[in-house]
């Protein structure tokens, strides 16, 4: 028996074992299935096509409530809320669908109507720096790095086994080098998803302040859809700022967190 | 009175200023002793004569007569609108009658009459001497020349009339007027046409005599025409023609091409030319004396005005029975050329289509028909027109138009016969031009879906009706979304377990090194599985007893021997506990080595000696053994 394929029956089963484990940490581990929200799921549906939007709406978020969490969901209740005439609340479940399923048509043409229709006018649509920013899932990029990190052990490997090779420390240093990329990329959306809060105006008209104080200067006045991004929170108000950059302190009630 | 300048001719004025004449005009007034010249100022006019043609020059003079000096009197009033007007020339001259001296101012214009009929000249006024003196009022006629017959003309064929002067005027030129040498001729080729319908006029001049500084005065308006000036005369070109039996040169002055643009009686406008008549000597005459100044350059001459005479045509309106609906007002003979190229495309590729319509008559009023031809984008078409003289004398040409066709989808497309509709006067009825009809292959061009049956693809832009967000996803078995990775334990295990996994390659990688280079290691580690076998075969050979002792005896000899690197023949009873003792496992197991090794050799050499049972029990402590000299060996 020749040397190397000795050799290579015994790197076979190792190469296996180490894509499996990653494969199987990888495999989104579904949530058991919940009849119940399935159900209500279904229910809010039907009542949506017959027209009553309102029902649907009581149906989609009792699913919530159960526990479900699914993009379309939270797009259908988008839906529910835009039709019962809650604009706001409508942006909020649309963003929760988007932060899922980022590349969803349905929910990125719902949300520019929607940002067409309400009162404030955002500064300028996202540019496509920004969209390809946040195309990709925190999953897909973990995936990908975790996927780059086995490509750079795999070339490891073959490096070592071939002794020499200048085909096995390219695919090193590629490999080393998407991993970098990946695992920065994914490093840096995990901290904009840990740290950065959104929230939307969901009542009709707030009045942002000076200070966390009913008596405080008036700074501006939003409207029901304007996103803003939440930076501090004092008691019952929160401080808030615009796309814009300007910034207030909002009542907690005014606004639904997303 | 005393004439200033007399003529042989008829219709003559004074060419002013000439110096020569007015020195005599002095000279003769005064041998004359002339005109009494009353105190008070005088004002008076008069003409030569009260009846003339409208090619008669008729001179008006108005004097001032006063006893004081002339120089600073302003230009007389007079309204002269009827006439076409030369002048004025302007003399002044003094007397004096025994110890009286007088002044007087004349102005000559010479005049010519526009129309036919009677007018009244005047009054003229003047302001003297913060007065203002006025004229008697001068009637003249002007009367209508007498026509001049051109039938002997192969040129006319339709209306036609001459003008000249007319003969009634007392001529000394032995009986001939002006008009028997001289006149303007107009001529239609046709006295009854339709509207719409060419007929072209023309307008020469006939003359006999010497003609200088021949000029257009006036050039009709043709009202109730569209008019299209065929030819314009920059010199005179004249050719010989026999009229009314006497030679006459005559010369083309204008063509015109006329297109009635409505039905009923139309008239034809005079055309008007100045000319001058070079004045020969005249013997006896008082200017002999002064015939040095009778060259070209002082030369007298006699300057007319002609005009051609009006005449009428009669327009008949188009028949309205069998009028096709496309009609656009196209009247004439014409021809219609088309064509279509190329024939095979492909989709987007152009194909033009042209259409050539030629002949005689208006251009102008052949309609672009309107294509429209389903599959392909038909564009407005670009429209030339080379128009001109054509060979047979009238206005015409070639209109062509060129359309550009953009094949909208592949297949067989039929391109209908193109029609144009008009009129043709010959014939007195509608004709319509019609082109072929063509086929057009289109092949499907890159990019676009090929084959399939034609379609006839008349679209329109679809038009968004309203806004709306867009509907819900459909039902679904399962809801829920996957695990975020990062919060995965498993996922960091797995992250974990890679490098270990690494770390196992690597020493395994080593492991089969070695295996490679060292033989110690090598028999070493295979010292265990070539046991077992040789184990196994022992076993087998329990029942029969053949060969058990030799094969239990070579598993424990070859054992030793590979897990101490010795060469299996060197392994005998003796080197073993010597060899055992050396690895430090103690005498106890090298004695128990030996007494094996004893009892297999005893069996070896007297076979049937042992029971199988016995045997079972040699492999049991073989096996033992075995396990423990692994133990003590490893």
């Amino acid at each position: 028996m020749s040397r190397h394929s000795r050799r290579g029956r015994a790197a076979v089963p190792l190469l296996g074992v180490l894509i499996g484990m990653l494969l199987a940490a990888l495999a989104a581990t579904p949530a058991p299935a919940q009849t119940a929200a399935v159900g209500l799921y279904q229910e809010g549906n039907q009542r949506y096509r017959d027209g009553d939007f309102s029902g649907a709406r009581d149906r989609y978020l009792a699913a919530v409530e159960a526990g479900a969490e699914d993009p379309r969901l939270y797009y259908n209740l988008g839906n529910a809320c835009f039709k019962t005439e809650r604009l706001g609340e409508a942006v909020v479940w649309y963003e929760r669908a988007r932060r899922l399923a980022p590349r969803d048509e349905d929910v990125q043409a719902n949300l520019r109507f929607v940002r067409r229709v309400k009162r404030d006018q955002e500064a300028g649509e996202e540019g496509w720096l920004q969209r390809a920013y946040l195309a990709p899932t925190l999953n897909e990029l973990f995936a990908l790095a975790s996927g780059s990190l086995l490509v750079v052990f795999a070339a490891a490997c073959w490096r070592i086994w071939r002794r020499r090779g200048s085909a096995s420390t390219a695919l090193l240093v590629v490999g080393g080098l998407t991993f970098l990329f990946w695992a920065s990329f994914a490093a840096a959306r995990l901290d904009r998803h840990l740290t950065r809060t959104e929230a939307v105006v969901t009542v009709e008209e707030g009045t942002a302040r000076s200070g966390p104080e009913p008596g405080q200067t008036a700074v501006f006045v939003i409207h029901e859809g304007t996103k803003v991004t939440v930076e501090r929170r004092e008691g019952d108000w929160l401080l808030v700022r615009l796309a814009n950059g300007l910034g207030g302190w909002l009542p907690a009630d005014v606004v639904t967190v997303i | 009175m005393g004439a200033t300048v007399t003529s042989g001719v008829p219709g003559v004025r004074p060419r002013p200023p000439v110096p020569a004449a007015w020195t005599c005009v002095v000279l003769v007034l005064w041998i004359m002793g002339a005109t009494a010249v009353a105190a008070q100022p005088r004002f008076s006019a008069r003409v030569d004569r009260a009846r003339a043609t409208q090619s008669e020059p008729i001179r008006l003079t108005l004097t001032l007569a006063a006893d004081r000096s002339l120089n600073h009197v302003g230009a007389p009033t007079i309204d002269l609108s009827d006439f076409d007007v030369f002048g004025p020339s302007v003399s002044t001259r003094m007397e004096m009658v025994n110890g009286r001296t007088s002044f007087a101012r004349e102005l000559v214009y010479t005049l010519y009459g526009k129309r036919i009929g009677r007018y009244r000249i005047g009054p003229a006024s003047l302001e003297f001497d913060g007065k203002v003196l006025t004229t008697e009022v001068v009637e003249v006629e002007v009367v209508r020349s007498r026509r001049r017959s051109s039938s002997s003309s192969s040129s006319s064929s339709g209306g036609s009339a001459g003008g000249a002067t007319d003969g009634q005027d007392a001529g000394d030129a032995g009986g001939t007027t002006l008009e028997d040498v001289l006149f303007v001729r107009a001529a239609a080729d046709r006295d009854t046409v339709y509207v719409g319908q060419q007929v072209v006029v023309r307008f020469d001049l006939c003359y006999r005599v010497t003609l200088r500084d021949v000029g257009f005065q006036e050039i009709p308006t043709f009202t109730g025409f569209w008019a299209k000036e065929l030819f314009v005369a920059q010199r005179l070109s004249p050719q010989r023609e026999r009229i009314d039996g006497e030679d006459f040169n005559v010369a083309p002055l204008r063509r015109v091409a006329l297109f009635p643009t409505h039905a009923g009686r139309q008239t034809v406008e005079p055309l008007a030319v100045s000319a001058s008549i070079p004045q020969g000597r005249r013997r006896g005459s008082l200017f002999d004396a002064m015939s040095l100044l009778d060259d070209p350059f002082f030369g007298r001459s006699q300057d007319l005005i002609l005009r051609s005479l009006p005449f009428d045509l009669e327009v008949l309106p188009l028949p309205e029975a069998g009028r096709p609906d496309d009609f656009g007002g196209a009247v004439g003979t014409f021809a219609l050329r088309a064509d279509v190229q190329p024939r095979q495309v492909q989709v987007g590729d152009p194909v033009t289509l042209t259409l050539e319509v030629e002949g005689d008559g208006n251009l102008q009023t052949i309609a672009v028909p309107e294509l429209d031809l389903p599959g392909f984008e038909v564009y407005d078409p670009t429209v030339e027109v080379q128009d001109g003289q054509t060979p047979t004398g009238g206005y015409g040409g070639r209109k062509t138009m060129e359309y550009i066709l953009i094949p909208e989808s592949a297949g067989r497309r039929r391109i209908p016969p193109v029609e144009i509709a008009t009129f043709d006067p010959q014939a007195r009825r509608y004709r319509t031009l019609a082109s072929p009809a063509w086929t057009v292959d289109v092949a499907a061009g890159p990019g676009t879906a090929s084959g399939g049956p034609a379609f006839d693809l008349t679209r329109s832009e679809i038009e968004q009706l309203g806004r709306d967000i867009r509907h819900i996803k459909p039902d679904v078995e399962h809801l829920g979304a996957p695990t975020p990775l990062y919060a995965s334990a498993l996922y960091w295990l797995a992250h974990l377990l890679l490098p270990v996994a690494f770390a196992g390659f690597v020493a395994y990688e080593r492991h089969l090194r070695r295996l490679q280079g060292d033989e110690a290691y090598a028999r070493r580690r295979r010292a265990g599985g070539e046991m077992t076998r040789r184990l196994r075969a022992a076993q087998e050979r329990v029942g029969t007893g053949d060969g058990f002792h030799a094969a239990l005896q070579e598993a424990v000899t070859t054992y030793i021997a590979d897990q101490l690197n010795r060469p299996p023949a060197s392994v005998t009873r003796d080197a073993c506990r010597q060899l055992l003792r050396e690895r430090g496992a103690g005498d106890g197991l090298g004695d128990e080595v030996d007494g094996l090794l004893e009892r297999l050799e005893f069996g070896r050499f007297a076979p049937g000696s042992s029971s199988a049972d016995e045997r079972r029990q040699l492999l049991a402590e073989g096996e033992a053994l075995l396990h423990r000299l692994r133990e003590a060996l490893t």
